[in-house]
């Protein structure tokens, strides 16, 4: 089972464009990134630059609105992920209950949709063919 | 793990130990992975600990030429459940997939514990490769798709760039890549191109001629076969198939004749093909595989009818 660790640091809604974490910060996550990894569950991660270098492409009415950040609505943003590979979510709220985060951080842990969680239907339409078949 | 691949336990006894052991698999979820009764499985695991006490098999990690031999076995072992999950048969059962994750796992584990052994890597690439195809392998009912036929926007490319790092990992090690690491080069080489025509087909001939040279096997050389041909055409593909017929381990082995079919009506020889095809679908135990088969035999049918109007 994939699932996503999605990190919501506090306060990050309000970072300014180039913000950095701390030497020691950066070197816990290391610290815990290098685990995922010797524990054979890390798939991919990544940090994200802040909203307010970022932009949201809103819908309304079938046209798309472009807005830049920073967005004064918004209360939480995603800073980064993990993606991690277990064997349930239990095991993956555990890994999240390790990370090294700060005061007011919040790390939400949601499941990957695997294409064999839809009926054939879906599947087909997701491109699951054979391809040239009749 | 070294313990529980020692080479004094049966090869079933090591998978089922070390699945038992390191993926916390319980004897059901392994008897219900390889089709057996949980009493065999319950019954194998305690008859390999006994073995292990028996014998004294003391519990330090081996060294030096015995830590290569054992390496060795960890890695089939750990490679056999991965091809057990993979090749999963009706794929319904959810655990076949899920051995290939747990394999995975226990690679990767391995590549930390051990990361100077390029092999270990080479293993951990051709898994991560061989899994990145797992969502375009099956069609919506279940009927397999061969790699040349897969909706390439369904690989999946976390996986495809995890195992050419490793690859590269293995390939920085050491000069010569080993078998795990030349089957991953090749793996690579499909991963690589966004479209079966991109593909780098005089590598793959070269990367298993350098497979049948360090590991050759009957099924090796087929492949080989199957890649010289995507080089150099069917024809000197089918020579190197030849010469494969009278191999007694290929007896009962469906994909001789299959291919030997492709390449016969390759070259328009549509008769023979046919019987080939034919061949190959009374030899598959799988069913989808086998109404592929005769289709193509069909097929081989019809053109050669119409060549004869």
């Amino acid at each position: 089972m994939r699932f996503m660790m999605l990190m919501i640091p506090h306060g990050y809604e309000k970072a300014e464009p180039g913000a950095m974490p701390s030497a020691e910060m950066v070197a816990a996550m290391t610290k815990y990134n290098e685990a995922l990894t010797k524990a054979g569950v890390l798939l991919a991660l990544d940090g994200l630059h802040p909203p307010s270098t970022g932009t949201r492409v809103s819908f309304s009415g079938g046209k798309p609105k472009v807005t830049d950040g920073p967005f004064a609505e918004a209360k939480e943003v995603i800073g980064g992920y993990w993606l991690i590979q277990v064997k349930s979510k239990a095991e993956a709220v555990e890994w999240a209950s390790r990370c090294p985060a700060g005061d007011g951080d919040v790390i939400e842990v949601r499941q990957v949709q695997e294409m064999s969680d839809f009926p054939p239907d879906v599947q087909k339409a997701a491109g699951a063919t054979r391809l040239g078949s009749q | 793990m070294f313990i529980s691949c020692h080479p004094v336990l049966s090869t079933e006894a090591r998978v089922a130990l070390t699945l038992r052991l390191l993926g916390g698999l319980t004897t059901e979820e392994i008897a219900r992975a390889y089709l057996v009764p949980e009493a065999t499985v319950a019954q194998r695991i305690v008859r390999a600990k006994r073995t292990l006490a028996e014998k004294r098999i003391p519990f330090e990690v081996p060294r030096g030429a015995e830590l290569a031999a054992r390496l060795s076995s960890v890695l089939e072992v750990v490679y056999l459940v991965f091809n057990e999950g993979y090749s999963a048969t009706a794929g319904d059962d959810w655990m076949r997939p899920a051995l290939c994750e747990d394999a995975l796992r226990l690679g990767r584990i391995l590549a930390g514990l051990m990361p100077a052994e390029p092999e270990v890597h080479g293993l951990v690439a051709l898994m991560e490769i061989q899994a990145s195809r797992s969502r375009a392998r099956l069609g919506p009912s279940g009927e397999p798709v061969l790699l040349l036929d897969q909706n390439r926007a369904l690989w999946d490319h976390v996986l495809i760039r995890r195992g050419l790092a490793a690859l590269e990992r293995a390939e920085a090690l050491v000069g010569a890549r080993g078998p795990y690491a030349l089957q991953a080069a090749i793996a690579a080489c499909h991963a690589r191109a966004g479209t079966p025509e991109e593909t780098d087909r005089t590598r793959i001939a070269a990367l298993y001629d350098a497979l049948a040279r360090l590991a050759p096997s009957p099924v090796v050389e087929l492949n080989r076969a199957v890649a010289v041909s995507m080089a150099s055409g069917p024809a000197a593909g089918l020579a190197l198939v030849d010469a494969l017929t009278a191999e007694p381990s290929l007896e009962g082995y469906h994909l001789l004749p299959s291919v030997r079919g492709d390449l016969l009506a390759k070259l328009g020889r549509f008769d023979e093909a046919r019987d080939e095809f034919e061949r190959a679908a009374a030899l598959t135990r799988n069913g989808r595989e086998r109404q592929l088969l005769l289709e193509r035999a069909a097929a081989c049918a019809r053109e050669s009818a119409a060549e004869r109007r």
